[in-house]
């Protein structure tokens, strides 16, 4: 079993983070301001995010714990748009960032929750909310980077796109090159993440049960069903999400509509 | 009656009018910003905006756009391919010479020069045997002897109970083409 942590052990670690703060000064880096507000920041999120989630876990309600899935979606939706350099509208890109992970979140993670995980009861927010929250961080990551390299490409290939259109093709023959290489960049940290695993470093869950005193063969298996539902979800997220901006930046009638995107200034 | 535009906005605050019959060819002239292109645009359905088009009486709207496209068919001024050559574009291996030959039409479009280009765009829209043709500006990156060989090809094609919608800035291309003019303001 791990120790119980007291407050002392937080101040011990955190002076890790004063020293390297204390270096920067005497190396004038102009770090040290910077590194002092993140960890303040992750200290006041975390004990937020544990106070939140002590209450969920508490409550062990279906309707909560879906309302809770879908604002960590719309969360994740804002950092999508935060992530790009053009938007098609603001509440576009966080609709299609939210609405995309949302649909393929809960499409893949609540069979999984109900028939691989068992757990019981199946929407055992204790066991829900930490597996969204990974498997949505990952996917969200592939989702801002295919959107953005979507509307790069479009606007790159424009002219080929309109020769295309102008040639008779539907809008969707006309942006499939542009569709293909963004679906490929925004899988391409997840196909990474999957191939690299357990090389370098232990993943983030098998870590975490582990340090609760886990079998290690039982926590390399939560992992991988961890990594085919972040597969899984990254597939239908990017998929889905630059399939939902093609049709965003076109029209019913076949036309590319570039004034729908907005540098962000 | 073939091509029929009406009110068609052209630039900001400007609409215009235009019957094309088959077997015509029409110049659009007028000064930069005028909205020749735009017009050609509007034209294809490449770009929202007011007014109505219609061919053979059958509105713009009533034909799906990719069916339209395939009948009134446009060419840019920068023309753009979706192959590595001309010859793997569809229906190519049909395509009307325009004086490029074989080895240029295999060759990489990045080889090829912007006049070149120009052909080659206006041969694979002919290839697709459309209506009409919406030409923005085709001969003005072409010498004389090219720019010959591309108008005797669209004085071909109208003769064939087509019509053509071209723009351009030579002011003896429409008397070659025995063209009407129509002048945007």
């Amino acid at each position: 079993m791990i120790p119980t942590l007291q407050i002392i052990d937080i101040a011990i670690a955190s002076l890790l983070v004063l020293a390297g703060a204390g270096l920067s000064l005497f190396l004038s880096l102009n770090l040290g301001r910077g590194v002092i507000v993140a960890a303040a920041r992750m200290v006041i999120q975390l004990l937020l995010l544990a106070v939140v989630l002590r209450i969920l876990f508490a409550l062990q309600n279906v309707w909560i714990t879906l309302v809770a899935m879908a604002a960590m979606a719309i969360f994740a939706g804002l950092e999508v748009l935060a992530r790009q350099d053009s938007q098609a509208g603001a509440k576009w890109t966080i609709g299609i960032g939210a609405g995309t992970m949302m649909a393929s979140g809960w499409i893949v993670i609540l069979p999984a929750l109900a028939f691989l995980i068992e757990a019981d009861p199946w929407y055992a927010p204790q066991v829900a909310l930490p597996i969204f929250g990974m498997v949505a961080g990952s996917s969200m990551t592939g989702i801002a980077l295919g959107l953005d390299s979507f509307a790069t490409a479009v606007q790159r290939e424009r002219n080929v796109i309109e020769a295309r259109l102008a040639a008779g093709h539907t809008r969707f023959e006309a942006l499939s090159t542009p569709i293909r290489q963004s679906v490929h960049r925004g899988l391409m940290p997840t196909i990474n993440a999957m191939s690299a695993i357990g090389l370098v470093t232990i993943p983030g869950m098998m870590t975490g049960q582990l340090l609760a005193g886990a079998d290690v063969m039982q926590a390399a298996k939560y992992q991988m069903i961890l990594m085919f539902m972040i597969a899984g979800v990254s597939i239908i997220g990017v998929i889905g999400a630059v399939y939902a901006m093609a049709h965003r930046l076109t029209d019913h009638r076949h036309r590319l509509r570039l004034d729908r995107l907005q540098k962000r200034s | 009656m073939v091509l029929k535009a009406n009110q068609v906005r052209t630039a900001v605050g400007t609409e215009t009018s235009i019957v094309v019959p088959r077997g015509e060819i029409v110049v659009i002239r007028g000064a930069s910003g005028a909205g020749k292109t735009l017009l050609l645009r509007r034209l294809a359905d490449l770009d929202p905006g007011g007014g109505e088009v219609s061919l053979d009486g059958k509105d713009q709207l009533s034909f799906a756009a990719p069916q339209w496209r395939k009948r009134v068919c446009f060419v840019s001024a920068e023309p753009a391919f979706w192959q590595p050559s001309i010859i793997e574009h569809p229906h190519a291996e049909h395509i009307i010479d325009l004086g490029l030959g074989p080895k240029r039409l295999a060759a990489s479009i990045a080889e090829l020069s912007t006049g070149e280009r120009s052909r080659a765009a206006l041969a694979l829209a002919m290839v697709r045997d459309p209506d009409v043709l919406l030409l923005d500006e085709p001969t003005a990156a072409l010498d004389p002897q090219a720019t010959h060989i591309v108008e005797h090809a669209l004085t071909a094609f109208c003769g064939r109970e087509k019509c053509v919608v071209m723009t351009s800035h030579d002011a003896e291309q429409p008397d070659r083409l025995g063209a009407r003019t129509v002048e945007l303001a």
